[in-house]
């Protein structure tokens, strides 16, 4: 639920997604809902020569169960608030 | 049908030329868009213009049949549609389109759910070459003011097919507890209840398939 929580808070930035097949993708974090399914405006493929054809997606959806890392962008992260966060989720209160 | 099954051949429809349903679990179709091409793969040079089909998308799946061949359609599941998209650039495609990525039915993470009472399927399968590899599909409506209505739907049928709790399993299962359970209210519970079942038969089978492996290795 951090996680969820967190990206909320990313909509309207730019973000990174890294999926599991190794396709990167850079665009405007749209929405995002409670699977971390995740939604990308005006994006763009990070490495255009490996993937080509995927330069026509300006708008995608892509399931959260695929994703392997989000990028943030930094000035889109407290560090300090996500710290504390992060620690109460590990002691589940 | 718990696993992500990949790209499936449906050479059988209702008498009225519909997809069959799995309407004891729900299913039902929420967008029917006739007059949609399909490209599988990754050949986009070879499209012959055929819009000779008809999409339906379902609470569960993804449906194309096609017009002229009634025993020619394909079926995706939404637990293996990795991503979808619209594609308007025709420098990179020659139409607008919508575009998706499947995974593949030979990934590891997908296989531990593949059960034995589904033979029908994987004799489909096998009858039309190696649909389990295709990884990326092009849908192709003949009236390209459709792909956003596509694209919307698609998005909230997806999100209606979050995975099984099972396969998070090592690395996010520590934010799925609960706690969380009971602050996301009873529906979230329901589904939950159902996942963890659906949780216990994936974990048996890959437990066999891991024994077999070991002993075929």
């Amino acid at each position: 639920m951090l996680f969820f929580s967190y990206f909320k808070e990313l909509v309207g930035k730019e973000v990174t997604v890294e999926l599991k097949n190794d396709l990167a993708i850079t665009g405007i974090l749209h929405s995002v809902d409670q699977y971390l399914n995740i939604k990308l405006e005006n994006t763009r493929v990070v490495d255009e020569t490996k993937y080509p054809h995927m330069l026509s997606v300006k708008n995608c959806f892509i399931r959260g169960s695929v994703v392997r890392y989000v990028q943030l962008p930094p000035d889109g992260v407290d560090v300090e608030i996500l710290h504390d966060a992060t620690r109460r989720e590990a002691r589940g209160s | 049908m718990v696993a992500a099954a990949g790209l499936v051949a449906v050479e059988r429809r209702d008498e009225g030329g519909c997809p069959q349903l799995d309407e004891a679990a729900g299913e039902r179709i929420e967008l029917v868009q006739p007059n949609v091409g399909i490209v599988l793969g990754d050949h986009t040079s070879s499209y012959d213009g055929d819009y000779s089909g008809t999409l339906y998308i379902t609470t569960r799946q993804l449906i194309w049949l096609s017009d002229r061949d009634l025993h020619r359609g394909y079926a995706v599941d939404f637990l293996s549609l990795a991503m979808h998209a619209i594609s308007r650039d025709t420098g990179a495609y020659p139409l607008p389109c919508i575009y998706t990525q499947i995974e593949r039915g030979d990934n590891d993470e997908y296989e531990i759910g593949e059960d034995e009472d589904e033979e029908s399927e994987e004799s489909e399968i096998t009858n039309s070459g190696d649909l389990s590899k295709v990884s990326e599909m092009r849908l192709v409506p003949a009236d390209s003011n459709a792909l956003e209505s596509i694209f919307q739907v698609l998005c909230a049928c997806a999100a209606l097919n979050p995975d099984p709790e099972g396969e998070q399993e090592g690395e996010g299962e520590w934010f799925f507890n609960a706690d969380e359970v009971l602050a996301g209210g009873l529906t979230n519970i329901n589904i939950l209840s159902q996942q963890e079942t659906a949780e216990g038969l994936v974990q048996d089978s890959r437990f066999e398939d891991a024994e077999e492996e070991l002993e075929d290795g």
